[in-house]
């Protein structure tokens, strides 16, 4: 046992580039990938960890600097630079506990199905990074591993079961029978959904605008290498670079288009993996009707999502200058799809609705993004001793489902005001999946389909 | 050498994932030298068309795909895992392979 554990550690302290790919290479093998396959995956992804720390290191200093001397000039305290969904999950995918997530993931979904507590099997592998994610934080925290994988769990029961409430409405959206949403972003509509049956009354009638049209005129300010250019200028005209800020701008605009590209590495990697583990779950429970969880990508077709998003990004900004007891610039997230995606839904695709629950988001955004930053620097310094220079911290902000994962690590450290948040999003479920069934009936009987009574 | 445009939200996930599966089986089907399959950011997809040879969709809205200037098949099956096979006649078909 002593053996095996120094071993163990001995693999361990070769860092998480070498000690990922192992895992994924051994876990390829169990699930019958052959071993130049398994081989390929590991390695893919040990390049990814490593690339994905190039860039974060990249970004720290090209972008990193200038910030400093924006808070120099201005005197606004803005000590942690946001890097966005695909580095910060990146990095998740870099602790090497996050493996144990996948077991877990699996365990518990393969578990729900056995005794019918769920329809869902999720075959989305990348956000298990997602549960991780949150299972760092409160590990963080507590300081306890068992803790942190309770929360992870939780989190993927919840997402099984929103998937299971919701499947006909996103049938509806899409036009795809048989799949669902397990993706965690979907748990905001817990506390979005009242929000958005209000603001029907604000807005009984239908709305008629052409978001399509909208995101035709808009849609470059979306656009990863135009919005690094352009807050990278800007960050450097207020630094006093003159001129140079337009070299900032470039710096970030490169920053912001090499991180999607490291990113999909992951995916490359773990994809031969997620696919002999389908196929695996799916044999096992032959002519069960299922339905498939996936990624939420499958709605960004929809204008409306982006255009919501576009119109965040100036109160974004400027809430992030002003906002008491806020420390992280939104740079790498400002396209922040977990809040407009979900208020997609729940708001049924009004753009109005969906703006005025993501404006008044972004507070709660920039709060737990400060107090999640120092976790997260630690991280990426842990993973790829990429700390950035000069004290700067790594941030994430408009991750998903940031108000509730604000509330649990609150509630962890004792803080009231956490438990109470905690308590009050745990009670606000059960009228949310009350209401999701006659959300569902309705969205059922517009396609024409029986539901049948469970 | 043909190329396949597959796009999502960011061009990282979903996109990747079918990407991958599709390289794997042009792979297998020993059509590697022929086609190749890229994934692509959705909020920069316009740009890609030129330069491509098929789109293969993920982001159905009610049902259709969208209009574009290259012809465009529902990838959907890539995703859920249920009718893989005819999804990638369909490809080969498409692209004259």
């Amino acid at each position: 046992m002593e053996v095996l554990q120094t071993v163990f550690q001995a693999i361990l302290n070769l860092g998480s580039s070498v000690f990922m790919p192992l895992v994924v290479f051994l876990i390829g093998l169990v699930v019958g990938l052959k071993p130049a396959k398994a081989f390929s995956a590991g390695l893919t992804l040990g390049v990814a960890i490593v690339g994905i720390n190039l860039v974060v290191s990249y970004m720290s200093t090209s972008v990193g600097q200038p910030i400093q001397g924006f808070v120099e000039a201005t005197g606004i305290q803005l000590t942690a630079l946001d890097m966005g969904w695909s580095p910060a999950l990146s990095l998740v995918w870099s602790w090497p506990y996050v493996f144990l997530m996948f077991v877990i993931q699996i365990g518990i979904n393969v578990i729900m199905l056995l005794i019918n507590k769920t329809d869902t099997l999720n075959v989305d592998m990348w956000n298990v990074a997602n549960q991780g994610f949150t299972a760092f934080l409160i590990y963080c925290v507590t300081g306890s591993v068992v803790a942190g994988f309770v929360a992870g769990g939780i989190q993927v029961i919840l997402e099984l079961k929103n998937s299971d409430a919701t499947k006909y409405q996103i049938q509806e959206l899409t036009g795809c029978p048989g799949i669902g949403m397990p993706h965690p972003m979907f748990l905001s509509n817990i506390i979005f959904y009242p929000i958005a049956r209000l603001l029907d009354k604000v807005f009984p009638e239908e709305t008629k605008l052409d978001t399509a049209a909208m995101q035709e005129k808009i849609g470059i300010f979306g656009e990863n290498h135009v919005i690094g250019f352009i807050l990278g200028t800007v960050i450097g005209l207020v630094a006093g670079q003159g001129s140079a800020a337009l070299a900032t701008g470039v710096m970030a605009g490169t920053a912001l288009t090499l991180f999607p590209m490291v990113s999909k590495l992951f995916m490359t990697a773990l994809t031969p993996i997620s696919e002999a583990s389908q196929g695996w779950v799916q044999k096992r429970f032959p002519g069960r009707e299922m339905v498939i969880g996936l990624d939420w990508p499958i709605l960004a077709g929809n204008s409306e999502i982006w255009v919501a998003i576009i119109l965040t990004i100036p109160v974004a900004i400027g809430v992030a200058l002003v906002l008491p007891g806020n420390t992280v610039l939104p740079f790498g997230n400002l396209m922040n799809v977990c809040v407009c995606a979900a208020a997609f839904v729940s708001c049924k695709g009004d753009l109005r609705k969906m703006v005025l629950i993501s404006w008044l988001m972004v507070p709660i955004l920039c709060w737990s993004a400060s107090d999640f930053a120092p976790m997260l620097t630690q991280l990426a310094n842990e993973v790829g001793g990429t700390l950035p220079a000069n004290g700067l911290q790594l941030a994430w902000w408009g991750m998903d489902i940031a108000e509730i994962r604000w509330a649990a690590v609150e509630a962890c450290r004792g803080n009231f005001i956490g438990i109470g948040a905690l308590v009050g999003f745990f009670a606000l479920c059960f009228p949310f999946f009350k209401n999701q069934k006659n959300e569902e009936k309705a969205a059922a009987e517009r396609m024409g389909i029986e539901i049948a009574n469970k | 050498m043909k190329k396949i445009i597959v796009a999502c939200g960011g061009g990282i996930a979903s996109s990747a994932t079918v990407a991958s599966k599709i390289n794997a089986r042009l792979k297998d089907a020993g059509l590697a030298n022929k086609a190749k399959c890229e994934p692509v950011d959705i909020k920069s997809l316009s740009s890609y068309f030129a330069g491509s040879d098929l789109y293969v969709s993920i982001t159905p809205v009610r049902g259709k795909v969208i209009d574009a200037p290259i012809p465009v098949i529902n990838g959907m099956p890539f995703l859920t895992g249920v009718g893989t096979d005819a999804c990638f006649k369909q490809i080969v078909e498409k692209l004259g392979l």
